[in-house]
This record gives C-alpha cells, structure tokens and sequence, in this order.
C-alpha cells in the first residue's frame, strides 16, 4: 500500500473504499468492548463465524467485531445492518436463529431486542431504544460501524478528512483559531481551554514540543475513554495530529494503561496502519509536516494520571506530581512544551474541522460546548457509555437514558469525579451537566464518571472508601497529602464504626482546609472534595452517628 | 550437668554499684543465706545493661538474668539510668515472649544499700522459681538450634531496637507515666509495628542467608503462616533470596537490550520483563540496573511504588477482586471477605501451595458486571458469595 | 510566566511583608527572602540540594495581578509585582497543622519542636505514629545529588512510603561517609542503617555485636 501524498488521493481511495462496499450488503456487527468481551462475547463471536462458513455466507455477509456500543448492561450486544436491528444479551445458542431469521430472513427476533420494563414497549432498531435515543452520539456514534482493526472502515465513514483539511487547506493557526473559537474545553477532568493551552505551547520558546494522549484513565468508575480509544482509535490518532500541527509538535505519545491488552493491539495496529497509508511519518499527505507516535504503558498507579506525574513517567522516573504554577505547556516532558490532553478532548477534534466551530459551539451551554461522554455505573438500570450534549441535566441522563434506579428505591445521590469529586443529592438532579454549574456544587464533571447511589446507600462509607483508595494512591512526596488523608481516613473510619467523638467533624473540616491549599499537586488538593461535598449535602449523617442514634444500617447491599 | 541431677540454674546478675551491689554484699556481712546460683557482675548504674549483654547471657546457655538497680528516683546519677533500665526490660521481656521464652527469666528490681534483707529473699524467691520452670529452652520445649536461630535472630536486631526505644518507646521520666505506657496498647501496638515485624524479617533474613527456601519452607520453620511470611518477603524487597526456578538469563537480556539507550524504558522494561517470568528477582533488578544505567534506587523506587509489580514469586492462578466504586456499591466489600475466608490469604499473597494469589483492583472497567472477581483472567460477573464458593473449588 | 530570554537576568523588585526585596530573575521566593534576612521556616530544604517542596512548611500567601494564592516559598519563582506575605492566619494554620503531623511521628525532633513553639503546635494531638521518620528526603537526596552514591532511596508510595537503604551499596560506601547522618532531624536514618546492616549485609561485614 503506497503512502497517500496529497488530498486528492486520499479522496480517491476512499471513493475506491465505499464503491467496494454494498450499503444493502448484510453486516453482523457484534460488539467487542470490554464489557461484552468479558459476557463472553467472543464465544458468540465464533459462534457467528462458524454459522455463515457452514451456510456459505461469506460473501453475502459481513461480520464485524466492533468496539464499545456503549450500552453495557445488556452485553453481549449484536446489531444487523444496514435495518441497524438491535439484539441484547446473545449467546452462542441464538446465533443460528439469527443468521437464518433476521440476516436472511430480515425478520424481527422479538425474544432478543429491547423490552422497556415499564411499558413493555419493544424496540427494535438500535435509534428507537430509549438509552440511544436519548444521547447525542457525534463521538461515538461510529462504534457500532467500525472494525477498530481497520482503517478502511474509519476510511469510509469520512475517517482523517479533517486531518487534510487542515494540513492542506489551513495553516497551523487557522486550526488553532479555529479549537478557541470552538470553545473546546478538556475532557479529562480539568475543563481548561484546549486552545489556549495549544496557543501557550505554540508560544513557548524552543524547537521541541510534545502533544500527548492521556489514555491513563485513572478515575474510579470511569471507562469511557477506553471504549472510545479502543473501538474507534484513529479518531484519537487524527485529533492528535491535527493538534500538533497546530502547536508545532513532531513527536506525540499515547500514554495507557498496561493491564488492557485488547486497548494496546489495537492502538498499535492503528499507529502501524496510519504509517502504512501515510497519516504518520515524514511529509503526510505531501504537506511537508512530519509526526511520530510513541506508546508508553503506565503501571497502574492513579496519580500517574496527573499531567505532570504523567510526563515524569514518559521520562522514565517515577510519577511524583510537579506543582501547576511550573506550567506543563512550557515546561513538559524533559523541560520541553508538552500539550497534555485527554482521549476525548482529541476526539473532538476532526469534529471541530469537520463541522467548523461555529456549528459545534452550537451545542451545549454558554460555557461547555460541545457533547460529553460519560460513564453511568453503580446502583442503576443500565450501565454504559453515553454521550449527551452539555446542559442535559443529571435527571434526564439518569433516567431516561439510564432508566432510574433497580429494586425500585429512590435515588439518593450521585457522584461525579471520582476520589477526586463530589455528590449531588436528589433535590439538585435537575442540574445542567455543565463545567461550571457542576463545579459551583461542590461535584465538578471530572472525567465524566456517574457513580449513582441509591437510598441504602452511607454518604459517609462514600467518603471513606474514595480516601481509602487515595491513601493507597498518594505518591508521599508532601506533608498535607500524605498525613491529611491518613489522618481523616481514621477519623472517618472511626465514625463509620460508631466511635465517632465530639469535635470530629470540626477536625476533619481543619484538616480538609489545610490538605486543599497546601498540597503539592491535585491529588492532594481535591482528595477531600468527596468529604466535603458529603460534608455539605449530608451532614445530618455525620452528626447522626456521633451521637450515636441507632440509625437502620446503612451498609451496602449484599 | 550429668542426667539424673537436679537442675541447677546458672544466673547472671548485674547489680549496680551504688546500691544493689552495696545490698548484696551487705546480705553476705550479715550471713543472710540465699542459693550460690547467681554470679554477679557489679556496674556503676543498671542503665548500662545493654539489651546485647542480656541476649549473649542468653545465647552462651544461661539460664535467668537479674539486673538490681537503685530505687526509681534515687539514682546516682542525673540521667536517672535505671528508668531506661526498666524501659529496655520492658522491650526485652516482650521479646522473650514473643520468641516462646518465659518473660520471668528476666528480672528487674530495685534494692538500696541497706536492704540485705530484701535482696536474700528476692534471691529466695527467683532461683527456685527458674528451677521450676526449668533449663533455658528445654523448660518451655523449645529445641535448641531453633532456640539458638530465635535469640541470634534478636541479638542482630539489637542496635535497631535501641534506637527504637530512645526514639519511640520512651515515656516522661516518672514511675505513673512508665508504668501507664508500658501496660497499655499503646506499646503493645508501637511495639507489634514496629519490633515485631522486623524480627520475623530478621529470622528470615537469617534463614535465607544460609540457603534458599520457599515460601512454604519458611512458613514452616518459623511457624508463621504463608501469608505472612510472603507480605514480609515484599516488605522487605532487596533482602531476599526465595528459591525460585532459575531466571533465563538470555530472555531477559533479549528485553533489556531492546530498549536499550532510551533513558525512560526503564517501566517498559520491567512491564515486559514480569510479563515474561511472571516475577521479578532481585537479581533480575540488579541487572536491570546497571544494564540501562539507572540507579538501583530509583528501580526499587518504582517497583514498590505499585501492587503492579511482583516481588514475590507468583502463583499459579490469579484471583482478582474487583473493588472499584461500582463493585463497592454492589457489595464487593462482602465478596471479598468471603474470598479471603475461603482462601485463608489476604490481598497481595499467595497461598502456601503456590497454587493462587489474590489481589483486589480498583476499577477495571466492567463495572456492568459488578461484583465480580477474575479468575486468571476470565470474568465472573454479578457473582454471589455462594457461587464464589464454586469458582475457587474448581482451582484447587 | 517568566519567558527566559537568553542569558540577561535581569533584576526584579517584589515585596515580602511589605519590605521591598531585590531579587533576580530565577531566584525562588524563599532564596529572595534569605537574602533579605527575612525568615521563611523549612524542613525539607538544603543549600546543596535542588528545591523539593515535600514538607511545605514554607508555605507563604502571594498576590500577583489580581491572582492570590498559596504557594510554597522554595519553588515559586520571583515575579515581576509579586507581594508576598510569610505569615497570616491562613500560613500559620497550615504551618501548625504540618507540625501536628510531623509531631504525631517525631516528637522528639529538634528542629520540630523549635518550630512548634512558634505556631503553638500540639504535639499529642494525633495519636502517636510508630514511623518516626519525617519524610523530608534530605538524606536521599544528598546521597543522589552530591554524593552520587544512591545508596538509600524511597520504596512504597502514599502513607507506606519509608527510606530504604540499598544493601549493596551501603556496605561498602557507607561505612565511611555517613553524612547524610547529621541532616537527618530524627534518629530513623539512622535506625534504618543498623536496620540494614543487621539485616542484609553480607556474613563478614555483620555488627560487631556479634562477634563471639
């Protein structure tokens, strides 16, 4: 395969890629996410690769091992294109019945598709069913369409068109004129402004600069970012690029997480075959721009996570955390520029070029825009991957996409940000998913991850269990940190078992106070947010079980 | 001492010489009796004894120590030595009975000068009781070469200890305050953290210096469980020497090389390195090392930074519970206390047979299946304690 | 930010307790007030080794261009129109609340006790840790950055982290250097020396205290 050296040969394989493809021609795509790879999806994967070779199918059927498809819950998940006949919770046993009636037969399989538990209502093509209807899906709509092993397929839904539009038709700061104009703000957790941390990087002073991926996906709950890296990497890849260009960077690297092989063959393959087709390398597309990619794996910690633990990892050194006043963007990876910015926050980018800014600022709030992935988890009815538009509120994402709350209880908060967040309780639900209105509670967006809790659940068990992840996942570098969280993880703990004292929650607000401003990085700084917002919203729970009041046990479910 | 002889103590007494001797040899003017069994060695204050001369006592067969010392507040001396006396008794009784000794063989009292009296019938007392409890070792069952390995064990540990005591284990000089301190939870505690610990690692340490052993050879020689002696084996990273097969030498420099020159492969290398062995050696980090020029330092570093590397040898099957916040709230607590029961580990160990290590994880990103552990790999999700049950049956 | 234009450093006036500092450019707050004879409090800082900002002890409260914050005074580099502030009720919170911390493990440290009187910190005021080591890294350091030795470095993270001496090393650099010793405020460097020498040390170089 030669390399593709000007816009117009890109555009003449792609015609050649989708005139070899048949938009009638049947196609199984079954998804391979890690959630459904884990209900055994791969034995229904085979199951379905062994019917059409015994009935002769081969050519007449496409099958597609996807990525993530977002609704987990009900894993393992096939779609039949091009009807788009959504099936939930296959197994092996239904594949023949599938291949004959619906592949073959275009019949409806009404024991397999979507059931609303209250109405009975069916649903049958993937756009009807209420947890997809309700999201806005411009990220990771093509999930459900595309081999992550294929660049063909990301080819032939308008894959790196972006990518030449701006190598070819725009110069760097057009692109990043464009990224501020967009009001692009970082997926991650920080919500900073990805233009002007681009333009910062642009401005500083030396020949070397860095963009990165931060594919480390640390935050508790949250795992969107792998299903979007894994099933659909080059839209990552593309964005990186892009991004780049714009800062002036020729090196990149995608920092992830060791113990998901599935996410690493699959980055690989996709960092091998953009080299192959001339996305990467020396003078892609023939505009003169060269870009490298490097993988590095991180070895599990949370804090490596933080931007600048991230970047002394990639140096090779442990991942102690650098104060933020020595600013990445100018002093980074081996005191070069680094541009740091989340799986999604590049995502969004080939969606910027593509529409233009204008159009995509016209979606979301007046200062989020754009759509946000989120991971809905914890005592709800479906779990998964959504993507909705900011300024949906928490109440719409948690029941008319996640379906409420199981075993018929009452909702009684949920959680945003991980150890790093904080809780909103049910009488806020109607809140905007928004940076800024979700900061001003006390339970910033963070990464994107719900963690919803029901009636059974203790505030104060919540909070204890994010500082006892924490203490594990301090570096120990600095005093607040270290000390804070040992020393509140006691209290809190001694509160949870009923030996809370008098003066405890005085204690714990000191010590919160203290650990928030003097701490070296954020993990220090927000590692009592979780304590405080529970503080703020449930304080009558705290008080409650210092003095002793017999209160039903609040412990988890079994 | 020929079979068929009654027992007859050897005792090592060190009395100071301002009063405890002065009483002793007052009790000898005024022909108080007492049993010839004690040889005395005179200082000039009981704060000179030193943990060592009382565990070499102990070591060349004796079979009771007594330290007499100045009633507390008479001392001779400003320092007031014999409160550090009655700390480092304190310390050394608990030793004794942490290694099986009978703490009674240890003796502290306080005579003054004209107390000839009180220091006979202290004597009248002690020696009959030792007789009772019988020669050193022998009287409380304990074999001689594994009495001899507990006291060595000890004896290395000391300078360790001292600096201990000075720093940690030392309360305000007045009889309440000592008395308070040394009889309440609080030294129990400090002493089990810090003590405790680094003496089953000194017994390791000495074990392993003589040959290699496995995990199972260890915990039976000491009588430690599995558990613990592999979470003491990682504690103490860098001193060990756990038999193991013999690491391929080739293979690992295969990995090293390939990255070689690049200053930050360093966690590349060792990800690769464990995925190959499944451990990492000592030896292994050493090479390391000095193969891509990084401080040992900054190996170690990075090796214990995260349950992520394994530093003990791994087992055959891995158990993962998944205690992320979704699982939590689904009742992974609960699950893993059942996991625990069943396999008698803690997270972070291997069961004695090498057959399974459990380890929990925050967070895999399943959380639709939650609860659920992952047995070598392969998911089971919304699991219930009694189904637990049925997937560890199938690994043993 | 500072944009480091080659080589001219240039001098920068900030403000410390409202006394006018001379400072130049890429010097860190903490040198400016040194050099001004006004005292900012450390622990984990040394004249020889590069700033590590662990024990933020130096923690101060800055103003500059309408942003204030609080910063610890070793790091944060000078600035044009910076107005630094070394004590206040917030500083003095966070200063005896890092002692209270400090004191639960090392009560009998020196330097932590000089400090303590200072901002009224309670020594009992949480219950007694059994590490008594603080943390500050000064011994790790020296050996890395000026003896370039690394014979002892930091193993475990988070409220496990404790100094370890590497054996190898240490048996036969140590013996004779030793001067990390005297930097150490508490007595765990060197109880963690005799730790490893008992321990790991090789048969012929165990203590004395063991010759028979």
């Amino acid at each position: 395969m030669p390399r593709m050296n000007s816009a117009s040969e890109l555009e003449e394989f792609r015609k050649g890629v989708l005139a070899k493809r048949d938009p009638d021609k049947p196609c199984i795509a079954i998804c391979a996410g890690m959630g459904c790879l884990s209900l055994d999806n791969g034995r229904v994967i085979s199951a379905f690769e062994k019917e059409i070779n015994t009935k002769k199918l081969k050519t007449k059927v496409d099958i597609r091992a996807t990525g993530c498809h977002g609704y987990c819950e009900k894993g393992p998940l096939v779609v039949i294109y091009p009807e788009e006949i959504c099936y939930m919770e296959v197994t092996p046993k239904d594949v023949p019945e599938i291949v004959s009636q619906t592949v073959m037969g275009k019949k409806v399989i009404d024991r397999l598709i979507y059931t609303d538990p209250d109405t009975g209502k069916k649903a049958a093509r993937q756009s009807e069913i209420p947890f997809y209807k309700n999201q806005v899906r411009h990220i990771i709509s093509h999930n459900s369409r595309i081999d992550p092993q294929s660049i063909d397929d990301y080819l032939a839904v308008g894959g790196y068109a972006a990518l030449s539009k701006s190598l070819l038709e725009m110069s760097p700061e057009e692109v990043l004129d464009e990224i501020k104009k967009a009001s692009l703000r970082g997926r991650g957790g920080g919500g900073f402004p990805a233009g002007r941390k681009w333009e910062t990087a642009r401005n500083a002073p030396g020949k070397d600069k860095y963009v990165i991926v931060n594919a480390h996906e640390g935050e508790l709950g949250a795992f969107m970012d792998r299903a979007l890296l894994s099933g659909n990497p080059h839209s990552v890849l593309e964005g990186l690029i892009i991004g780049a260009y714009a800062v002036g960077s020729h090196q990149g690297f995608i920092y992830t997480r060791h113990d998901t092989p599935q996410l690493k063959n699959n980055i690989d393959t996709a960092l091998a075959q953009a080299a192959e087709y001339g996305f990467l390398g020396n003078n892609i597309l023939g505009s003169g721009f060269d870009f490298n990619v490097e993988v590095h794996l991180d070895i599990g910690i949370f804090v490596s996570g933080e931007s600048s633990a991230l970047m002394k990892s990639i140096e090779g050194n442990p991942p102690e955390p650098r104060p933020k006043y020595i600013h990445t963007s100018v002093k980074g990876i081996w005191e070069k520029p680094s541009v740091l910015n989340n799986v999604e926050t590049w995502a969004n980018v080939p969606l910027i070029i593509n529409k233009g800014s204008e159009c995509y600022a016209g979606i979301g709030t007046e200062r989020s825009k754009g759509t946000k992935l989120v991971s809905l988890s914890g005592n709800i009815v479906n779990t998964g991957v959504a993507e909705v538009p900011f300024g949906t509120t928490i109440r719409e994402i948690v029941y008319n996409i996640g379906g409420g709350i199981p075993n018929e209880k009452k909702l009684k908060a949920v959680h945003f940000g991980g150890p790093m967040g904080g809780s909103i309780p049910e009488s806020l639900l109607d809140t905007p998913l928004d940076f800024d209105e979700l900061s001003k509670l006390g339970a910033p967006i963070g990464a994107g991850s719900m963690l919803v809790l029901d009636e059974d659940t203790s505030m104060i068990d919540v909070a204890r269990y994010f500082l006892d992840f924490l203490s594990n996942e301090s570096c120990g570098k600095c005093v607040p940190c270290r000390e804070g969280i040992r020393q509140m993880l006691k209290i809190l703990t001694n509160i949870r078992d009923g030996k809370g004292r008098e003066g405890d929650i005085a204690l714990l607000e000191e010590i919160s106070e203290v650990t928030s401003t003097a701490s070296l990085c954020a993990l220090g700084k927000t590692a009592a947010d979780p304590l405080r917002s529970t503080l703020r919203y449930f304080r009558d729970e705290y008080e409650a079980n210092i003095a002793k009041v017999k209160r039903p046990p609040a412990e988890k479910r079994e | 001492m020929a079979a068929g002889q009654p027992f007859e103590p050897k005792i090592l007494g060190f009395l100071c010489n301002w009063c405890c001797y002065a009483g002793a040899d007052l009790a000898g003017v005024s022909r108080f009796q007492y049993p010839p069994n004690i040889r005395v060695i005179r200082l000039m204050c009981s704060g000179r004894v030193d943990p060592a001369h009382i565990f070499r006592a102990f070591l060349t067969g004796l079979d009771a120590v007594f330290i007499g010392g100045c009633h507390l507040n008479d001392c001779h001396y400003v320092t007031h030595g014999n409160y550090d006396a009655l700390a480092m008794v304190h310390i050394c009784k608990k030793l004794l009975e942490h290694i099986g000794l009978n703490p009674e063989r240890l003796k502290l009292e306080w005579v003054s000068a004209g107390e000839g009296i009180r220091f006979a019938s202290i004597m009248n007392e002690f020696v009959p009781r030792i007789e009772k409890l019988g020669p050193l070792g022998k009287g409380e069952g304990i074999d001689e070469q594994e009495l001899k390995f507990k006291l060595e064990a000890i004896a290395r540990l000391i300078p360790y200890i001292k600096l201990v005591q000075s720093e940690r284990l030392k309360p305000v000089k007045t009889e309440d305050a000592y008395h308070e301190f040394f009889t309440g939870e609080e030294f129990n505690r400090l002493f089990d953290e810090l003590i405790a610990d680094k003496l089953a690692l000194s017994q390791i340490a000495l074990l392993l210096r003589e040959k290699p052993l496995s995990i199972r050879e260890i915990s039976e020689t000491l009588g430690l469980s599995p558990s613990e002696v592999s979470r003491y084996l990682k504690a103490s990273a860098g001193n060990q020497n756990v038999e193991t097969k013999a690491v391929d030498k080739d293979k690992i420099d295969r990995i090293i090389n390939k990255y070689k020159g690049k200053p930050n492969s360093l966690v590349q290398v060792l990800l690769e390195i464990q995925h190959e062995n499944h451990w990492l050696p000592q030896d292994v980090l050493d090479r390391v090392s000095k193969k891509l020029d990084v401080p040992l330092s900054r190996v170690m570093q990075i090796v214990t930074f995260h349950k992520t590397f394994r530093l003990v040898p791994k087992a055959r099957t891995e158990v993962q519970v998944c205690t992320g916040p979704s699982c939590y709230v689904r009742g992974s607590t609960h699950l893993l206390d059942t996991v625990q029961e069943l396999t008698g580990i803690q997270p972070g160990e291997t069961d004695p047979d090498a057959k399974f290590s459990l380890e929990t994880g925050s967070c895999l990103g399943c959380c639709n299946l939650g609860p659920e552990i992952i047995v070598d790999g392969k998911h089971h999700g919304r699991i219930t304690p009694d189904r637990v049950k049925d997937v560890l049956k199938n690994i043993k | 930010m500072t944009m480091g234009k080659p080589k001219k450093t240039s001098e920068i006036i900030v403000q410390i307790d409202g006394k006018k500092v001379k400072a130049v450019e890429g010097m860190t707050i903490l040198e400016a007030a040194q050099k001004a004879d006004i005292f900012i409090p450390t622990l984990c800082h040394h004249e020889k080794l590069e700033p590590y900002g662990a024990c933020r002890v130096c923690t101060v409260e800055v103003e500059v261009r309408g942003w204030t914050g609080l910063v610890a005074a070793c790091l944060y580099p000078v600035e044009k129109d910076l107005v630094v502030k070394t004590r206040s009720e917030k500083v003095d919170k966070i200063r005896k609340l890092i002692l209270e911390f400090l004191l639960a493990h090392a009560p009998n440290s020196p330097q932590l006790q000089e400090l303590a009187q200072e901002y009224g910190a309670d020594r009992d005021r949480f219950e007694k840790e059994s590490s008594f080591c603080i943390l500050c890294g000064l011994c790790v350091r020296y050996c890395a950055e000026v003896k370039k030795k690394n014979a002892i470095g930091y193993v475990n993270c988070g409220a496990r982290r404790e100094i370890r001496f590497i054996p190898e090393i240490a048996a036969t650099e140590c013996v004779n250097c030793k001067e990390c010793f005297e930097l150490c405020p508490t007595s765990y460097l060197q109880a963690a020396f005799v730790l490893t020498e008992s321990l790991a040390f090789s048969k012929d170089s165990s203590p004395a205290a063991l010759k028979k």
